[in-house]
């Protein structure tokens, strides 16, 4: 009986050396899925390795960077304020980390106050995240007055400083001025914001029901229906285009500064 | 008796407590694709392919393909197919890949990649596999709409000894080649010669109606303006929504019967389909 | 002694890969899928769930545009959501008035001659436009 015992022993021995859950292999597995951009399986994996082994603190740098990678930023803050209740007195990597995540969860007062409060974060670190969060809000000249205290000698802030500044000199369309151009002139609103073939057709169409109404009422007088069929459709086109020259300008504004937002949301995945 | 009994319970417990061996690992991600769990079989299947567990890897490769398959991510699962070909012990498994990759082909809708994939597998394989090879050649040549060559390969798939299958199989490729109405290019002409007459040949009177309504109206509401006001009013503000309606009307019409000749063909096609159902091609020896 | 053979048994099953067993059979199920070349019915989610008697009212326009005339014609509309998906999600979003100013606003944009403005779904091959 013995013998078989230990034969058995023997045998459950390779089982055990082939082990694909324990530490190290986990560890490098959930690196490696970190690594090639599976961020929703590596968090799965690096929940499961930051329970068993609490005190790494670098696994749980990666679990929030995966949570962060994968956009789930609410996520990432759960989990910060999970292993660090106290967010007041977080240290180095997890206050910036949680600084980041809230601006990027779009909790830009919380982040502020956080900033404001911690005292582990260097200066030139909060104003890294003070001038993120504005620029994340388009206030690019209150983030060129946040740097125009300091000389900077920070190459990323200065970075930041150019963005800001490109910001700044963005010369963004009126909407106002658009409508009001419209009101008077049909179709100017939309050339002044620079959609010159929108505008054409906006004139050419309105110019000819406006001109089709205006020859039916002409020949039968007010009891025409056919003018008050391309009245209707007239006035309908430019109220229509009153409304449309508004929102044009309110697009290419967009476009705009979106083309700056993803140079900051870039400089930013980079650099948290 | 009773201690050998407690031993025996200790070294089990033991044995599961210790961890998973990549036996276990590969079992659960096949039970997790099972149960559609895909995140989990995924983490499953990766972690064998990350630690290459001898043939693990392979299958763990391929197992990922039909995660990817499964949850209809086909350029994916071409992706991990290739992956897992490359790992492949022999030249059978890699052609085992091969025809996946030539079914997601097909279901991608894309007979003629498949097709390739197909023709490029090697002759010597085994009688199984040459089975499926000529059951997806069957399909991309039906997809193809070339019926001829379809009711050949198709054929090859059955065995031989299959009489019952074959001549079904006859029977419905018989079936198939006496579908001819209705034509598309047909409906579209009647279609432009009478606004909704290519509809009512493909069988469609509610587009029809509509059809033949519709165009009619404006034609009417144009002569109106031009009577009661000018040329000019009917070809600026009447001809471009006739034009519309009436060559819309049209195209819809050679649509219309093409779908409707699709429909008829699918099910034909259904039924050629369950001649293999109950079938398998023979297991390898 | 049975448990034993249990035991030895688990030992030395064989785990081996059951993936070559998947091609052993034809995928009938799966090919079923390949041969639906048909144009897919729509149904549109848009005119449900109405909250006033206004919604309702330009969901049964919109019903009946897409019944009667819509499906007459080619795809004409050079954006998604069509001009009149996009009226009938304005008019819900942003009210009657600002709605209907929006859409007439969106006819007049469909002319095709400014592609450059806008995102392109490339699977749709149109302009992507939401209100």
């Amino acid at each position: 009986m013995r013998s078989l015992i230990a034969l058995m022993v023997l045998l459950v021995h390779p089982v055990i050396a082939q082990d694909l859950y324990n530490k190290e292999h986990s560890k490098a597995f959930a690196e490696y899925l970190f690594k090639s951009g599976q961020y929703h399986l590596a968090a799965i994996e690096l929940e499961r390795i930051t329970f068993n082994e609490p005190d790494n603190d670098s696994l749980k740098v990666m679990l929030v960077r995966a949570y962060s990678l994968e956009q789930s930023f609410d996520q990432a803050l759960r989990t910060i304020q999970r292993l660090y209740p106290k967010t007041e007195q977080l240290q180095h990597p997890f206050a910036s980390l949680f600084a980041y995540n809230l601006i990027e969860a779009d909790e830009t007062d919380k982040a502020m106050a956080m900033l404001r409060v911690n005292s582990t974060l260097s200066p030139e670190q909060k104003l890294w995240y003070e001038g993120f969060a504005y620029l994340k809000k388009n206030e690019f000249k209150k983030t060129l007055h946040l740097f125009s205290n300091t000389d900077l000698q920070n190459g990323s802030l200065l970075k930041l400083k150019t963005l800001a500044q490109e910001g700044a000199a963005l010369r963004l369309k009126k909407p106002w001025l658009a409508a009001s151009m419209s009101t008077l002139v049909p179709g100017t609103g939309k050339l002044y914001t620079g959609d010159w073939k929108d505008a054409l057709i906006s004139m050419v169409s309105i110019g000819l029901t406006g001109y089709q109404a205006y020859k039916g009422f002409e020949r039968n007088g007010v009891k025409s229906t056919y003018g008050w069929i391309y009245a209707t459709v007239g006035t309908g086109f430019y109220l229509g285009n009153i409304y449309g020259s508004v929102a044009s300008a309110k697009r290419r504004n967009k476009r705009n500064l979106n083309r700056i937002k993803a140079k900051v949301d870039d400089t930013f995945r980079l650099h948290p | 008796m009773i201690r050998l009994g407690c031993t025996l319970k200790l070294l089990l417990l033991s044995a599961w407590l210790v961890g998973q061996t990549p036996a276990e690992t590969f079992q659960f991600g096949q039970r997790a694709l099972q149960m559609q769990n895909f995140a989990l079989a995924r983490l499953a299947f990766e972690r064998l392919l990350f630690f290459e567990q001898d043939s693990f890897a392979f299958a763990s490769a391929s197992q990922l393909g039909q995660i990817a398959r499964a949850e209809s991510k086909f350029p994916e699962a071409i992706t991990w197919f290739g992956r897992a070909a490359i790992l492949a012990p022999n030249d059978m498994e890699k052609a085992g890949l091969e025809l996946q990759k030539a079914a997601v082909y097909l279901r991608m809708n894309d007979p003629m990649m498949g097709q390739a994939l197909l023709l490029g597998l090697p002759e010597n394989l085994p009688d199984s596999l040459l089975k499926y090879q000529a059951f997806l050649m069957g399909v991309s040549y039906f997809m193809q709409s070339d019926f001829t060559q379809s009711q050949q390969a198709f054929k090859k798939a059955l065995s031989i000894n299959d009489q019952a299958g074959l001549q079904k199989l006859d029977s419905l490729f018989g079936k198939l080649a006496r579908i001819k109405h209705p034509k598309p290019n047909l409906a579209r002409l009647l279609s432009i010669i009478i606004p909704g007459a290519g509809q009512f040949y493909a069988g469609d009177i509610k587009n029809g109606l509509n059809s033949l309504l519709l165009t009619g109206g404006f034609l009417t509401l144009g002569i109106y303006s031009m009577l009661f006001y000018t040329p000019f009013d009917a070809i600026v503000a009447i001809a471009p929504w006739f034009q519309r309606y009436y060559m819309g009307g049209y195209k819809r019409a050679g649509m219309i019967a093409a779908d409707r000749l699709n429909q008829k063909q699918n099910q034909v096609f259904m039924q050629i389909l369950a001649c293999f159902n109950s079938s398998e091609p023979q297991s390898r020896q | 002694m049975t448990r034993c053979i249990i035991l030895l048994l688990l030992v030395f099953a064989d785990f081996k890969s059951s993936a070559q067993s998947e091609y052993l059979y034809f995928h009938t199920s799966e090919m079923e899928q390949c041969f639906r070349k048909n144009t897919p019915k729509t149904k549109y989610q848009i005119a449900r769930n109405n909250t006033n008697e206004l919604q309702y009212l330009f969901s049964g326009l919109f019903l009946f545009y897409k019944f009667a005339f819509s499906s007459q014609d080619d795809n004409r509309c050079n954006f998604h959501p069509s001009c009149s998906e996009y009226g009938m999600m304005a008019v819900k979003k942003k009210g009657v008035i600002l709605g209907m100013l929006a859409t007439v606003d969106r006819l007049q944009r469909c002319n095709g001659l400014s592609p450059e403005l806008y995102d392109i779904d490339l699977q749709k091959k149109l302009l992507i436009d939401s209100p």
